[in-house]
C-alpha cells in the first residue's frame, strides 16, 4: 500500500503546488 | 513492481494522459502565444517562461476548477439525490448520511478500520467529509487561482489598448471571468446528468460505472 499512498499524495500535491504557482504568477505579473 | 503496476493501473494510466495531454497543451499553446507576438511585432517567449505565465495558468486553471467542482457537486447531491435506475445513485430507501452502524464509525468500526473512523470524536466527524472537503478546497483554489491569472491577462490586454486596468474584485464581476467560468461549468454539468441518466438504460459489461448488463432497468445503485 505504500505506493498506492505515495500516488494518494501525489493527487493531493501536484494540483495544491499548481494552484499555488498560478495564483503566485498571476498576483506577481499583476 | 509489476503487482503495483497492475493494482494501481487506473491511476496510473490516467496519469500518464493527463501529462501528456498537458505536456501537449502547453506545448500547443507556447506556439500559439509566440505567434500573437510576432503579428504584434513583440519579442516571442521561451518554453519555460511560457509555463509559468498566466496566459497557460489561466488556460489550465480554469478547467481544473470545474472538474473539481464536478465531483464536489457530484459527492455531495448524491448523499440525498436520488435517480432511480441508476448505477451512480444509492437506493431511493439509503438517501441521506445513514447511519453510524451502516457507515462503520465509532463503536461500529472494524478492526481494519481507519484509525479516525473509530474515534467516534471531531477527528471521525472530519474524517466523514473528507473527500468533500479536500475536493471543495481543490475547487476553491483552482478557482481563486484562474481568477487571478485571468485578472493579469485581463489588466496586459487593457493596457496594450491604453484602456484602464481593474483590481481583483473589479475582474471577478467582468462578463470575461463568468463566460470563462460557465462555459466550463456547464459541460461538467452535462456530463453528470447524461451519466446519471444513461447508466439506467445502457450498459458496459465489466465496468463498474455500469450496471451489469441484464440488470433490470428500475435495479438502483448496481454495479457490475
Amino acid at each position: 500500500m505504500t505506493g498506492t499512498r505515495a500516488l494518494f499524495w501525489l493527487y493531493v500535491v501536484l494540483p495544491v503546488a499548481g494552484i499555488v504557482l498560478y495564483a503566485v504568477v498571476g498576483l506577481a505579473h499583476n | 513492481m509489476r503487482l503495483f503496476l497492475k493494482n494501481n493501473s487506473l491511476t496510473l494510466v490516467f496519469t500518464v494522459l493527463f501529462l501528456g495531454s498537458l505536456l501537449g497543451q502547453s506545448l500547443a499553446g507556447w506556439k500559439l502565444q509566440n505567434e500573437e507576438q510576432l503579428a504584434h511585432d513583440s519579442p516571442t517567449v521561451s518554453f519555460a517562461r511560457y509555463l509559468v505565465s498566466s496566459d497557460f495558468g489561466q488556460a489550465v486553471t480554469e478547467n481544473w476548477q470545474s472538474e473539481y467542482l464536478q465531483f464536489t457537486c457530484f459527492i455531495l447531491a448524491t448523499i440525498w439525490l436520488i435517480q432511480r435506475g441508476s448505477n451512480e445513485s444509492k437506493k431511493p430507501e439509503d438517501a441521506g448520511r445513514e447511519s453510524d452502524a451502516k457507515q462503520l464509525i465509532g463503536r461500529h468500526a472494524q478492526q481494519n478500520s481507519p484509525a479516525w473512523a473509530k474515534l467516534g470524536d471531531w477527528r471521525t466527524a472530519l474524517y466523514s467529509n473528507s473527500l468533500l472537503i479536500v475536493m471543495a478546497l481543490l475547487f476553491f483554489g483552482s478557482w481563486f487561482a484562474q481568477s487571478v491569472t485571468g485578472w493579469t491577462q485581463y489588466n496586459a490586454d487593457q493596457r496594450d489598448h491604453d484602456e484602464s486596468t481593474l483590481p481583483w474584485a473589479g475582474y471577478v464581476v467582468r462578463p470575461d471571468f463568468w463566460e470563462k467560468t460557465l462555459q466550463n461549468w456547464q459541460s461538467e454539468f452535462l456530463a453528470v446528468a447524461t451519466m446519471a441518466i444513461f447508466t439506467v438504460y445502457l450498459r458496459q459489461r465489466g465496468s463498474p460505472e455500469s450496471k451489469p448488463v441484464g440488470a433490470p432497468h428500475d435495479e438502483t445503485a448496481s454495479s457490475g
